[in-house]
């Protein structure tokens, strides 16, 4: 945002243009302007000037006959306006500390109290997001009764599945190997190991197994077994097939719930030695360029699903594993049956059946002779899986009774641990007294300790203080942070979700309020891998990753981008931004670096060599690379096109808005999108389209001021390619005999041509406004709010301190937390 | 034709003071102050309908849709049977769920009423009855009856129920109609209802507690803070209510009606007086106020169930599946426009029995909300479903004519526009793009 606007500037030109029709002598359409109150914060006439704006943007005021407003004063009065209307706006904003816990966060705390990795929170709608991006923002993250009802019904669902009740179920354990022919397959029981609790399950007799399993691979008659690298092939039908090549075994009996874990016993095979071998990539248009080939790993992928009509559905147990080496070994893998498609509940068959497969994901590429594969000997398959008995998440809660207490003093300690941890404070008295009345009544009513701390618990995990995070009325009235309202806050901004036990200490001790130890704690967070979910939640919303998911690709003009393509792309902006924070690195980096994040999909795509494997890793930029920064990141330049095309009005306003925290006015009603396919554009260039645009809606002013920022983009089309030469330069020669135009005036008057000048002078003039766009948005998402005045003041307030110090993205993070110490309750 | 007595002498022992009002409303189990039920059911059969084309033999009489569209349409003989209904009923063209139009159409008998995005896997969202009966669900002793002639859920992709619940997950429907009337009417077993009893009693306690505690978390909030926590006491209130409700039932008198006016001893092999028992037990569910709330799945898409069989059953030569890919052969969209023509009698015999149902005055179709269709216009294609819809004059909707979109529309317009007329909020449904006033008077 430009410098602030006193109205004694804009007054006068009100005066000269406006005040002859709608002042002391007329008051055209009942407007008298010299009566509107100029503090829009707290006069009352905010609906008017949002009219006057929304005239001065339409460009029919001052009317046609009466004196025209030049260019610099039309935009004046915008300005300020919009600056007023800003202003007013976050004058409006309550400061609540009230919110309920996100998806994401409700999911990530239960995890962690009940120390199982079940995916709580798929069930729950999806958070809103707030007008400055943000899903923890307490005003989207509303309340229903239906939404009440699933935390209930998880709560209760999920203690089930934490406290055990009476002897371990059977255990289902089978080995299933290849059979010598393609497409048979033998499967041998597993005998009980001796450390381990549960009943192995007779599942099969001399004659036959208790149910079904058979082999669902299709393997081709020639097969040797061998895998190479395969993918999931989606059809234009619901759900998927399974990969051309893989071993796939569908069984007609499975656990629901619980834990399964999966070994498999594997090795790489195909020829290693191509690591010599010179390649010509001859992609780069006339440069041939050496390179050395790296090996190519195979990539073992275990996924479990099940049938349907058509075909499967499929869900990938974590990440693919790497698998270099080329003799066997054991890999083991471990899933919640929750988080995996199940069959429908009715009588299995063929077609409503599980499916576990296994194969390898390998990046397939057409050029390559020798591809990794991979040879399954044996895949082990035990469910449910337990470690022991009764399962730890049982004994965490209902910790050995060693001291011998009473079933009520046990009980009243299991429940002051376990609500405590919930509610992220220590529980007083009264509190624990009502708890343990609930508990009585509950435990009259049922056979077993157990199941009455079930019941218990469940209320603890339905509790508004549980699902909330939550700022007390000290005893004065004020609403101020005390030891473990900080400790929570901290904890969700960083972690999303609870604070651990050394936050936890130092708030009992009174700590963590002091401003080095605070500092000192969060640089631990950040140090903490639990910090990527920080990075992740904030980074993708941040720079609304999400678009790329909306955005529908041409899949003519660009046939490369995938699904697989997409996902890397967003995974890059996160790595990158992760590295930023980590290595405590300039917050000017993310305007232009010389470093970027890549795995082998991301780096084929920005035609970059030596980069294999799916993994991310940081990787050098140079010059000939043309990318650096998010600018070039190609999730931002693929979610800010329109699939087809770059959008520089969808770039400029990105830029403008997340970056620089400049919000140009909406757009008056009505107004149609730029459309690069409309016939009346389609042949035009994009300056001249854009021209065409602006005649069209007579918004000349604010296009202006948005689109040159997106005209420098245009060097990379809808989904990231450099298009000035190699791939980009083709598929644009298919579809334009235009070339590239990248200049642009911006509205200071510098014209900038293309993507390095422009990442050059934001460096040059906006740094000031990068910094404080960013502190406003780490600010807002820390406090989960909307800015109030008195917040934004706050985050500007920081900037001196944080310029001082190098601008470095983790001393920003800090200095946003120790803000919060004025905040703190004076006594304890 | 059947007509279900309540038995005043029950009622009237406990009240004793129901007598001079009219005699549906004296047994409502609606609170009095309520205003007269709303209800809304819906009917699905799968593999589309017999669409021939313009120059085929069979295209004037064995078109499914009207060839002409508006309020002077001439019904063809694929749905001649409803022609008694023209002023109660529209016939709706070019409507379809936007994200499954790509899709095989078989799958739509899982989406139809959810409008689910599935291209990606099949995870559904909730139904549109099932929408309705959270709120409607709370006035009746069964929030919601889900029926089909396969029963069960079935697998994926062909499911043999239309409704799924809030997590989208399919709910069983119900098949048996001496299982359905006695569970309706006969009541559950002593044992059923007291472990039923015991799940509520649990259920109203945890709340109870829960409003406590939200109540003392109030009081330590600012006020901007209560604000936002009194969202939290709302909710709580109305799961509460929900479960009071739920108890009150449990206690009740069931509304004693007349078995033996109802053919129990029909099964699917005989499909014409299996439908229509399952017919006249949801008329009698929503004349006794059981329940405001039906869906029957008539017929599952593709050749799943013994619902397949039924066109087979009746003389038109094939399953329903094959029929729909018979019409290469000679009298194949004949064939094919005979079941459509049966599967309109069906509907056409529901929508009698609601018009001659009185309630205080008002035929019981005026208050009630019936979709009648599939999810494929012609066997795979995924849209244009063929759609009536009838009923619902007293909540303003407007019938009479065929509307025919010029261009293909999503259904959730539709459906979000039953949603307001039935009173129940909602901002969107599925992937809607506005609303379908055109079917308001």
């Amino acid at each position: 945002m430009e410098a602030s606007i006193p109205f004694s500037r804009v007054a006068p030109v009100f005066q000269k243009h406006c005040h002859h029709c709608h002042g002391p002598k007329k008051s055209k359409g009942e407007l008298r302007l010299d009566r509107l109150n100029p503090d829009l914060i707290n006069g009352k006439d905010g609906d008017r000037w949002r009219e006057v704006l929304d005239r001065l943007n339409f460009g029919d005021m001052p009317p046609e006959g009466e004196p025209p407003l030049a260019l610099e004063d039309r935009e004046l009065l915008t300005d300020w306006l919009v600056q007023e209307r800003r202003r007013a706006e976050l004058a409006k904003n309550p400061t609540t500390h009230f919110r309920r816990l996100t998806r994401r966060e409700y999911e990530l705390s239960m995890q962690e109290l009940l120390g199982l990795n079940i995916e709580f929170g798929s069930r729950l709608p999806e958070d809103g997001r707030s007008r400055g991006g943000f899903r923890n923002n307490g005003e989207m993250l509303r309340m229903s009764p239906l939404q009440y009802e699933m935390y209930l019904q998880i709560a209760e669902e999920a203690l089930e599945e934490a406290i055990v009740i009476g002897p371990p179920p059977e255990v289902h354990r089978y080995r299933l190997e290849r059979g010598d022919k393609p497409n048979t397959l033998t499967t041998t029981s597993l005998a009980k190991p001796e450390n381990r609790p549960g009943e192995s399950f007779a599942y099969a007799t001399d004659n036959r197994p208790a149910f079904r399993i058979w082999n669902m691979s299709g393997e081709k008659k020639e097969s040797t077994g061998e895998l190479p690298p395969s993918a999931i092939r989606r059809f234009s039908e619901a759900a998927v097939k399974l990969p051309e090549h893989c071993l796939a075994i569908g069984f007609h009996r499975a656990f629901r719930t619980g834990e399964a874990l999966v070994r498999v016993h594997v090795c790489r095979t195909g020829t290693l030695a191509r690591q010599e071998q010179d390649v010509k990539d001859t992609r780069r248009a006339g440069v041939p360029v050496l390179q050395s080939a790296p090996p190519r790993p195979a990539l073992l992928t275990v996924a479990f699903g099940c049938t349907n009509r058509h075909g499967v559905e499929l869900t990938p147990v974590g990440e693919p594993v790497v698998i270099e080496n080329k003799d066997f070994q054991t890999y083991e893998l471990r899933v919640r049956m929750e988080s995996m498609p199940l069959p429908n509940m009715s009588p299995p068959s063929d077609r409503n059946a599980a499916v576990l497969a296994v194969w390898n994901s390998a990046r397939m590429r057409k050029d390559d002779p020798n591809p990794p594969k991979l040879k399954v000997e044996w895949i082990e398959l035990e469910t449910p899986f337990l470690e022991t008995w009764p399962p730890a998440s049982h004994t965490n809660i209902l910790f050995t009774n060693h001291r011998g207490l009473s079933e009520s003093d046990y009980a009243r300690e299991v429940v002051r641990r376990f609500a405590s941890r919930a509610f992220r404070r220590p529980l007083s008295d009264s509190e624990l007294d009502r708890l343990m009345k609930y508990w009585r009544e509950a435990r009259q009513n049922t056979d077993t300790l157990e199941s009455s701390l079930r019941d218990t618990l469940s209320v603890v995990l339905a509790s508004p203080q549980f699902l909330g995070l939550a700022v007390a009325r000290s005893s004065g009235g004020q609403q101020r942070l005390d030891d473990y309202e900080l400790a929570a806050r901290l904890s969700y901004f960083l972690w999303s979700s609870l604070p651990d036990e050394t936050l936890l200490k130092l708030a009992e001790k009174s700590q963590l309020r002091n401003p080095k130890v605070l500092a000192e704690q969060t640089r631990r967070m950040i140090r903490d891998p639990r910090s990527w979910e920080f990075i992740a939640q904030f980074a993708e919303q941040w720079l609304e990753l999400d678009r790329l998911e909306r955005v529908t690709v041409d899949q003519r003009r660009y046939p490369e981008f995938d699904e697989e393509l997409a996902a890397a792309m967003r995974l890059e902006s996160l790595h990158f931004f992760g590295e930023v924070l980590r290595h405590n690195e300039s917050i000017f980096q993310i305007l232009n670096s010389k470093f970027t994040f890549l795995n082998e999909t991301l780096a084929d795509h920005y035609e970059i060599p030596d980069v294999s494997g799916p993994h991310f890793r940081r990787v050098s930029l140079d010059e000939s690379h043309h990318r650096g920064g998010v600018l070039t990141h190609a999730s931002i330049l693929t979610g800010t096109s329109d699939g087809h095309d770059g959008h520089p009005t969808k770039r400029g306003m990105w830029l403008l808005r997340n970056l620089l925290d400049d919000l140009p006015p909406p757009p008056p009603p009505n107004v149609p999108e730029l459309d690069r396919e409309d016939p009346k554009v389609r042949g035009l260039s994009i300056t001249e389209a854009l021209a065409v645009h602006r005649e069209n809606t007579a918004c000349a002013g604010c296009h202006r001021r948005i689109d040159p920022w997106g005209l420098a983009f245009e060097e990379y089309d809808a989904v990231g390619n450099w298009q000035r030469d190699g791939i980009g330069a083709e598929l644009r020669r298919r579809r334009t005999k235009h070339p590239v135009q990248a200049e642009a005036e911006l509205p200071s008057g510098v014209t900038v041509n293309g993507m390095k000048e422009l990442q050059a002078e934001l460096l040059r003039t906006k740094n000031d406004d990068f910094r404080r766009a960013l502190l406003r948005k780490v600010m807002a998402y820390a406090l989960g709010r909307s800015l109030t005045l008195n917040d934004t003041e706050v985050a500007d307030s920081l900037a001196t301190t944080l310029q001082q110090r190098g601008d470095r993205m983790g001393d920003l993070v800090e200095l946003v937390v120790t803000s919060w110490v004025v905040e703190i309750t004076k006594n304890k | 034709m059947p007509s279900w007595k309540l038995n005043r002498r029950t009622l009237l022992r406990g009240t004793g003071v129901a007598l001079a009002l009219p005699w549906l409303e004296a047994m409502s189990h609606a609170a009095p102050t309520e205003d007269r039920p709303r209800r809304f059911c819906a009917f699905f059969f799968g593999n589309g309908v017999s669409l021939p084309p313009e120059k085929h033999a069979a295209y004037r009489d064995w078109h499914w849709f009207p060839h002409e569209d508006g309020a002077d349409y001439r019904l063809t003989r694929s749905l001649e049977p409803l022609k008694p209904h023209r002023k109660d009923m529209t016939v709706l063209g070019g409507l379809s769920h936007p994200t499954s139009r790509k899709l095989v159409g078989h799958n739509t008998g899982d989406i139809w009423l959810s409008g689910a995005d599935i291209r990606r896997n099949l995870d559904n969202s909730i139904s549109l009855d099932q929408l309705i009966a959270r709120k409607f669900g709370l006035h009746t002793r069964v929030p919601s009856l889900v029926l089909s002639s396969h029963g069960g859920v079935g697998i994926k992709s062909r499911t043999t129920t239309i409704s799924f619940d809030g997590q989208g997950r399919a709910i069983p429907a119900e098949s048996n109609p001496r299982q359905i009337f006695e569970r309706l009417f006969e009541g559950p077993a002593e044992e059923d209802e007291a472990s039923r009893k015991k799940v509520l009693a649990s259920g109203r306690r945890r709340v109870d507690f829960l409003l406590e505690d939200a109540r003392s978390l109030r009081n330590r909030l600012g006020r901007a803070d209560q604000q936002r926590l009194d969202e939290f006491l709302q909710s709580l209130s109305e799961v509460e209510s929900r479960l009071v409700r739920a108890e009150d039932w449990l206690g009740r008198a069931l509304p004693e009606v007349d078995r033996s006016k109802l053919n129990l001893d029909v099964s699917p092999k005989g499909p014409s007086d299996y439908i229509r028992t399952m017919l006249d037990l949801m008329v009698l569910a929503f004349e006794t106020d059981t329940t405001r709330v039906a869906t029957y799945q008539i017929g599952a898409e593709d050749g799943v169930g013994v619902c397949d069989r039924f066109p087979a059953i009746l003389g038109f030569g094939k399953g329903h599946h094959g029929l729909s890919h018979g019409t290469g052969k000679p009298d194949g969209y004949a064939n094919w426009g005979k079941y459509d023509r049966f599967l309109a009698e069906q509907f056409s015999y529901f929508l009698t029995r609601l018009a001659s149902s009185n309630e205080g005055g008002h035929r019981l179709l005026d208050d009630t909300v019936a979709l009648f269709g599939s999810g494929t216009s012609t066997t795979h294609n995924a849209r244009n479903y063929p759609l009536v819809l009838a009923g619902g004059k007293n909540l303003g909707l407007r019938h009479g004519r065929f509307i025919r979109q010029p261009d293909e529309r999503p259904l959730g317009d539709l459906y979000l526009t039953m949603l307001h007329q039935l009173d129940i909020p909602a901002k969107a449904f599925a992937d809607n793009s506005g609303e379908f006033s055109e079917i308001l008077t």
